[in-house]
């Protein structure tokens, strides 16, 4: 499995895109982490290590308290990923409007 | 950061792309639907497609494949919806020839072109859905690469 593999399979369910969702507005604790979710912080805590794991998220322990925030390349790599897609149908569409104008047809 | 794709559902990404052509909507139709035609855009300047087929009618078949590095390679799938100038949705899969004879192939996504005409041309909006993340990479990291590089030549 490669690196986006990897990334979007931990993207690939709900609770963890809400928690990316609310880490992409600044780092959090943990514990914070937990609390809209309405889950344990053992189920919490899961789902941001399959993140970590990915590479998504980095957890760092400042005195008790443990902080996680979002890694910019992970997301990024992802986002390129289907911004191709994208870009490749913008191009065709560059193309078949070049075509449309050099076609003097009917 | 506002990632739009954590809004879809899981694993499966749509893309939309919108433009508007001055041209007829005959004209714009026949580009979509006519072999010949769509080599000349589709496959960009550079004629990149060996090979273009399209037979355009429910259920018939479309085909572009190239050589890619002596790997034979094909974007291909099936027409689903053929409205003469307003909709046409076929099926999309990017298939690769392996030297030891497997194929891969990336699963099955789907694209919804919309045709609309308006002052002084068409405007065409398209959908391309349900791409896979775990397998679409294949098509982007060989044909789309590729593609990019055919373009760029031609600019």
């Amino acid at each position: 499995m490669d690196d986006l593999d990897r990334t979007f399979l931990a993207l690939g369910n709900g609770a963890r895109r809400a928690i990316v969702a609310r880490l992409a507005m600044g780092e959090a604790p943990i514990s914070e982490l937990a609390e809209p979710f309405d889950m344990s912080l053992t189920a919490v805590s899961k789902h941001v290590r399959v993140l970590a794991d990915a590479g998504v998220v980095t957890v760092k322990k400042r005195g008790r308290t443990r902080y996680c925030r979002l890694e910019g390349d992970a997301m990024h790599a992802a986002a390129d990923w289907l911004n191709d897609y994208k870009a490749f149908w913008e191009d065709r569409f560059d193309a078949l409007a070049a075509y449309l104008e050099e076609d003097e047809g009917p | 950061m506002n990632f739009a794709y954590l809004q879809s559902p899981p694993e499966s990404e749509t893309v939309v792309v919108k433009g508007a052509f001055r041209a007829s909507m005959d004209k714009v139709w026949r580009a979509w639907t006519e072999p010949e035609r769509l080599q000349k855009w589709f496959g960009s300047k550079a004629g990149k497609f060996d090979t273009v087929e399209a037979d355009v009618r429910v259920g018939g078949r479309w085909r572009f494949a190239v050589l890619e590095d002596e790997t034979p390679t094909a974007l291909q799938g099936e027409y689903l919806t053929v409205e003469p100038h307003a909709l046409l949705v076929f099926t999309w899969t990017f298939v690769r020839q392996l030297p030891d004879g497997r194929q891969e192939a990336t699963a099955e996504s789907l694209v919804t072109v919309a045709f609309r005409q308006i002052e002084g041309g068409v405007e065409v909006i398209l959908r391309h859905e349900n791409i896979k993340t775990e397998d679409g990479r294949l098509g982007v990291a060989s044909g789309w690469d590729a593609s990019f590089a055919n373009l760029a030549a031609t600019l």
